[in-house]
């Protein structure tokens, strides 16, 4: 009976720390992307970007809803050709060739918008000497909206998919201090948008370049022709009952075939302050 | 502490290496690699082969014997070269990214003229219009003796709104002048929506200037449906009697906007054909590094006949020769402003 009624109280404590919280969070970090867009080029590219991230979270007893914006930017180029030239092809007026030259790298621009909804599973608890553990699971799904743009001389790695995702985490609690989570996404429908066959963007209605890019290049997408496995896993240190602070690793692996193939693979590590 | 710097070390380390095993084989960079994705290139999305009657199979037959692995920077240029020639096309080009090789152009125009002789904006500056006023390198006006109005563009390169701005202004300050020359004749191209958009700023009524297709998939016939274009009047258009001098340095964007500003009865183009080469081009690489470009589109004129290759030739016919410039004569000008005059 003693011990009956301690779990019902150590339930009920699990509970109450568990109630309502909200968290915003936000952090920087840096990410190395890699892709292959044979739409535009049979090169492979690469980036160095440094990231941003922002979000809120709202946890309650039973569900968990998000909002996070991230986003990153960085130099982006063709692997093993960092120092490759644009040698100027023009003349001078007495016909001699023109000899300046400018860098060809570019930059990736890339940028994501989600907002997610999980239901919390039946929840853990254990203890390991003093310390307390708790586990929890959450199933849901989520809208996540993403771009990739980049400024190359070849229109390597435009996209942007907008998709319904599915989603789980399962984060761990130690002693109240130490925060662990572990998250994936993946999608199960999307809308992608990519250049059109022949990589250009010309309307004779009128309309503007990023509103022809939609019209002429977007397509339905489904589990069986777009994959886009979104990975994280984080680790958070309360400062305090209000602050905390962590690192996170995010990890993306990204192919499409429509028109021609792009696969993307992006690894991100950063850090991150939470303010409750 | 140490025990956790390793993992993250070696966690980073497999992660980084991943991306050679979630990533597809690319082409290794050799001269044969880069002979075929440049054939192949061509002949996925170039978009002229049946309007200029070119066999591109045959080009691979009589240049792919040429290539082998063992052959240096130069040979490889050589033969990428021959292999482009025959497409004598504006749009079509190789540019190397070796200091030592130029870009290669496939037209012969462009290959055998260098630098333009036959037109000099400091000319007229110096010797026709000292109050020409400079917006930037690409875009001048003024009003010439007898209140002629002169609207110079070098490129269409800058967004629509930025023509919106600056017409707003030049035509308000030449809209008292009893005729404008529009002056394109070093135009190297630009947006077809700007052409269309400044068309409509000289446009009394909307007519159709050109329909549009392009590659859309890997058949040499597989082409988009077909896509009107029509300029259309815009802002307070200028409707009075317009010269618009071109030459055969006048291309691409600068040919479609020759085509919108002919479907205007009061507008007379003058000079010299313009270069033949209207539609969009793309760039694309090659496994070594080397970027080539090709146009993607077959353009046709509202008569639906396609000009590329030929160009669009003026209603009269007047060049100046590098003589005329060098002794500071724009013979072409003093045309244009007689038949305003």
């Amino acid at each position: 009976m003693k011990h009956v009624s301690m779990m019902i109280c150590v339930l009920f404590l699990h509970s109450f720390v568990k109630a309502q919280h909200s968290k915003f969070q936000a952090g920087i970090g840096y990410q190395r992307t890699w892709m292959v867009d044979k739409q535009a080029s049979p090169l492979k590219y690469q980036s160095s970007e440094k990231t941003f991230l922002i979000g809120y979270e709202h946890t309650g007893p039973n569900a968990k809803f998000t909002v996070k914006i991230d986003g990153g930017l960085g130099s982006f180029f063709p692997t093993g050709f960092a120092g490759r030239q644009f040698y100027d092809p023009g003349y001078n007026e007495d016909g001699s060739p023109k000899n300046d030259s400018f860098s060809m790298k570019g930059k990736l621009y890339n940028a994501r918008i989600k907002l997610g909804y999980m239901k919390a599973l039946p929840s853990g608890f254990s203890k390991i000497g003093k310390n307390n553990i708790y586990t929890d699971d959450y199933l849901g799904g989520s809208i996540n909206n993403q771009v990739f743009y980049s400024d190359n001389v070849v229109r390597t790695g435009w996209m942007n998919s907008t998709s319904l995702n599915a989603d789980y985490e399962h984060a761990i609690l130690f002693n109240t201090k130490h925060n662990v989570s572990i998250k994936l996404s993946i999608p199960l429908f999307a809308r992608n948008t990519r250049l059109p066959y022949h990589n250009t963007i010309s309307s004779g209605d009128g309309d503007s370049g990023v509103k022809t890019f939609f019209k002429q290049g977007s397509r339905f997408a489904s589990v069986f022709d777009f994959q886009n496995i979104h990975i994280s896993a984080s680790y958070e240190y309360a400062l305090s009952k209000k602050m905390g602070i962590g690192i996170q690793y995010s990890g993306q692996w990204l192919h499409y075939n429509r028109e021609e193939p792009i696969t993307l693979f992006q690894n991100n590590i950063g850090v991150i302050a939470s303010l409750k | 502490m140490k025990q956790v710097y390793y993992i993250i070390t070696i966690a980073l380390t497999f992660l980084t290496s991943c991306q050679k095993v979630l990533l597809p084989e690319v082409s290794t960079n050799t001269p044969i690699t880069n002979f075929e994705e440049m054939w192949k290139g061509y002949d996925k999305y170039y978009g002229l082969f049946e309007t200029h009657h070119i066999n591109w199979d045959s080009l691979y037959q009589a240049n792919r014997p040429l290539v082998n692995n063992n052959m240096n920077e130069t040979q490889l240029y050589d033969v990428l070269c021959r292999l482009i020639k025959p497409l004598n096309d504006p749009h079509v080009f190789l540019q190397p990214t070796s200091q030592h090789l130029p870009r290669y152009e496939s037209s012969v125009f462009f290959r055998e003229n260098k630098v333009q002789q036959d037109f000099s904006i400091e000319l007229i500056k110096n010797n026709y219009l000292p109050q020409l006023i400079t917006i930037d390198d690409q875009l001048h006006f003024g009003v010439l003796p007898g209140n002629i109005g002169y609207l110079h563009f070098g490129e269409f390169g800058m967004p629509v709104s930025f023509y919106k701005m600056q017409l707003d202004k030049i035509l308000d300050s030449l809209k008292d002048t009893k005729g404008l020359i529009i002056d394109i004749r070093n135009h190297g191209g630009g947006d077809d929506e700007v052409s269309r958009y400044v068309a409509g700023r000289f446009a009394k009524e909307s007519k159709l200037f050109m329909t549009v297709r392009k590659r859309n998939g890997p058949k040499h016939t597989d082409f988009t449906d077909p896509q009107s274009w029509y300029v259309q009047p815009e802002g307070n258009p200028y409707t009075r009697p317009i010269v618009l001098m071109t030459t055969r340095w006048t291309t691409s964007a600068g040919e479609t906007f020759t085509w919108a500003m002919n479907t205007q009865s009061y507008v007379t183009q003058i000079g010299d054909t313009t270069a033949g080469g209207f539609t969009d081009l793309i760039s694309r690489e090659l496994p070594n590094g080397w970027l080539y470009f090709t146009g993607v589109g077959d353009y046709r004129n509202a008569e639906g006949k396609s000009e590329e290759g030929i160009g669009v030739a003026p209603v009269k016919r007047i060049v100046n020769t590098e003589e005329d410039i060098q002794n500071g004569k724009d013979e072409v000008l003093e045309e244009a402003m007689r038949m305003l005059n």
